[in-house]
């Protein structure tokens, strides 16, 4: 089973983390960044991912603003504590803070079929 | 054409006139009758005489005739006035005298009917005491007195005239009472109705802006609400989990953090605030547990035992605007709580009825109820019971227009002990679907 990278963009920190701690295992790699500025200057050096989770409201610019600077091919979820959010044509699929840890252990079961 | 304003005071110049024509006539014939009488012959005094008793009558038909002018011109002015002002004439008492077409057509009342009636029956309770205290004051100095006065038609409704009232004084003494009034009922009513679009226009902002301030604290607030859940979570994974007293805490725990993201999800509705959308299918059992887990932000809350009882297998459906109905729970609840908090006994009770078509809801709290008197007025615009400052008093006239709107209704159940409102509204039949 081919290790899967997941690549999470959440200024807050703490939430990263958690992320890492909740998903994190030998088959899964989980890179936060807090910044989008940041994220972006890392692709160019490390590999791509197999997929990203984005927050919307970020510092610099916004998740859908990061999400049309990423590469098309790569499946991404918008991350929000909005309401009001419609589903954007860059994203596979929105998911609303606070979130379910089983809505996201889905998302990566599914990666994992591939 | 200005006029001038005839003083009231000053001697009445006509009557004057006419008397001096008399004397002036009566000592002429006297003379002539004297002079043939007598057959006095002294030239001089004859002279002097005569030339007095032409000069002054002459005088006399030429002054009478200047002044007809004005005579004519005055009783053309009040013709005028008569045409295009409200006129009243009323002796010292008040009783009515005269009335011109004008007060007839509006009050609809006939001339019979009129005079000979006091004119302060006419006029409605809803004046203030203290207009007919300042008409006293002002006729006592002989001045004229200008206000509003709000009078019953014969139909019974109530109309308002800006009126002069205007002392007719003679001999130093009240001899009677003109009224010149301009019928101003129309002009209070627009502008009463623009005051209440004004401070509904502002109400809304107001709760536009609060709703934004909501959205911004609730989208703040989820964050941390994520990482303590999580990290929580966390923690649980790595301790004892056969240790029953610590699963416990943590399910303490857990339910605290799930009862946070219950209100922040309600806050975050509460933000968008869109009032203007009417046909949203509202489930009502879900909007009243919203409201009411939205006011137990309230401080004053605490304390204040709130139960909703309500239980059908089917959720019911209205259809309209759930920020606005969401509005009108909030506010009766925080109208409750203001109400009780000082109170002993301090419970809210909201019970939820229906039939086929209709939905009824009643609101008590444990309030002593409210006086008769009080329910009439409690439902009009800016009228409150609470200190200047503390509340505009428009919740409830604004609850009301909500309730309307929906083609539902909203009243007090005066038979209750307690204080009870009751709202009836329209059950969206169309849409019944199974709860789940």
């Amino acid at each position: 089973m081919k290790k899967i990278n997941v690549w999470l963009v959440d200024d807050e920190l703490d939430l990263g983390e958690l992320f890492n701690e909740f998903f994190g295992s030998s088959s899964v790699e989980i890179n936060y960044y807090d910044s989008p500025i940041k994220a972006l200057s890392e692709l160019s050096t490390k590999p791509a991912p197999d997929v990203f989770f984005i927050d919307y409201r970020m510092p610099h610019m916004d998740g859908d603003q990061l999400a049309k600077k990423l590469p098309e091919h790569i499946p991404k979820y918008l991350i929000t504590g909005e309401l009001e959010v419609t589903l954007l044509a860059e994203f596979k699929g929105v998911i609303i803070k606070p979130y379910n840890l089983k809505v996201i252990s889905d998302i990566l079961n599914q990666i994992n079929l591939y | 054409m200005p006029f001038r304003k005839t003083n009231p005071n000053k001697k009445n110049t006509s009557d004057m006139c006419f008397k001096t024509l008399f004397v002036i006539l009566s000592i002429n014939i006297t003379w002539h009758f004297i002079d043939y009488y007598f057959n006095i012959d002294e030239p001089l005094l004859n002279s002097i005489v005569l030339s007095v008793l032409y000069f002054v009558p002459i005088t006399y038909f030429v002054i009478r005739f200047l002044f007809s002018k004005e005579i004519a011109r005055a009783t053309f002015v009040y013709d005028a006035i008569k045409d295009i002002a409200i006129v009243l004439e009323m002796d010292a008492d008040g009783k009515i005298k005269y009335v011109n077409s004008k007060f007839i057509e509006l009050s609809s009342y006939s001339m019979l009917e009129l005079i000979g009636q006091n004119y302060r029956l006419l006029s409605a309770q809803e004046n203030s005491p203290n207009t007919f205290k300042e008409m006293m004051q002002s006729f006592k100095k002989h001045n004229h007195w200008r206000g509003d006065i709000i009078s019953r038609k014969k139909s019974g409704d109530l109309y308002t005239l800006n009126s002069t009232v205007i002392p007719v004084i003679k001999n130093n003494k009240i001899n009677g009472f003109m009224l010149l009034a301009k019928d101003i009922t129309q002009e209070k009513t627009l502008t009463h109705e623009l005051e209440m679009e004004k401070s509904k226009n502002m109400h809304r902002s107001r709760l536009e802006s609060l709703g934004k301030m909501s959205a911004g604290l609730a989208h703040e607030m989820n964050n941390p609400l994520m990482i303590v859940s999580g990290n929580l979570a966390l923690i649980k994974k790595n301790i004892d989990t056969n240790d029953a007293k610590l699963g416990s805490r943590f399910s303490a725990a857990e339910k605290g953090l799930d009862r946070i993201s219950e209100i922040l999800l309600g806050l975050k509705k509460f933000s968008r605030t869109n009032t203007s959308n009417k046909n949203m299918n509202i489930d009502i059992e879900k909007l009243i547990k919203e409201s009411i887990s939205l006011i137990k932000l309230n401080p004053k809350a605490k304390g204040i035992k709130i139960d909703f009882d309500f239980s059908s297998p089917q959720s019911i459906s209205v259809l309209g605007n759930e920020c606005s109905l969401e509005q009108v729970f909030i506010n009766l609840l925080n109208n409750s709580i203001d109400a009780i908090s000082l109170l002993d006994e301090k419970w809210i009770k909201i019970s939820l009825n229906w039939t086929f078509d209709f939905l009824y809801i009643r609101v008590v709290d444990s309030g002593k109820g409210i006086s008769s008197e009080l329910k009439h007025k409690l439902f009009e615009p800016f009228f409150t019971t609470k200190e200047v400052g503390k509340a505009t008093g428009l919740g409830l006239s604004i609850v009301r227009g909500i309730i309307e709107d929906h083609y539902g209704e909203i009243k007090i159940d005066s038979l209750s002990p307690n204080t009870c409102f009751t709202i009836n509204l329209p059950i969206n039949t169309g849409v019944n679907h199974e709860k789940n």
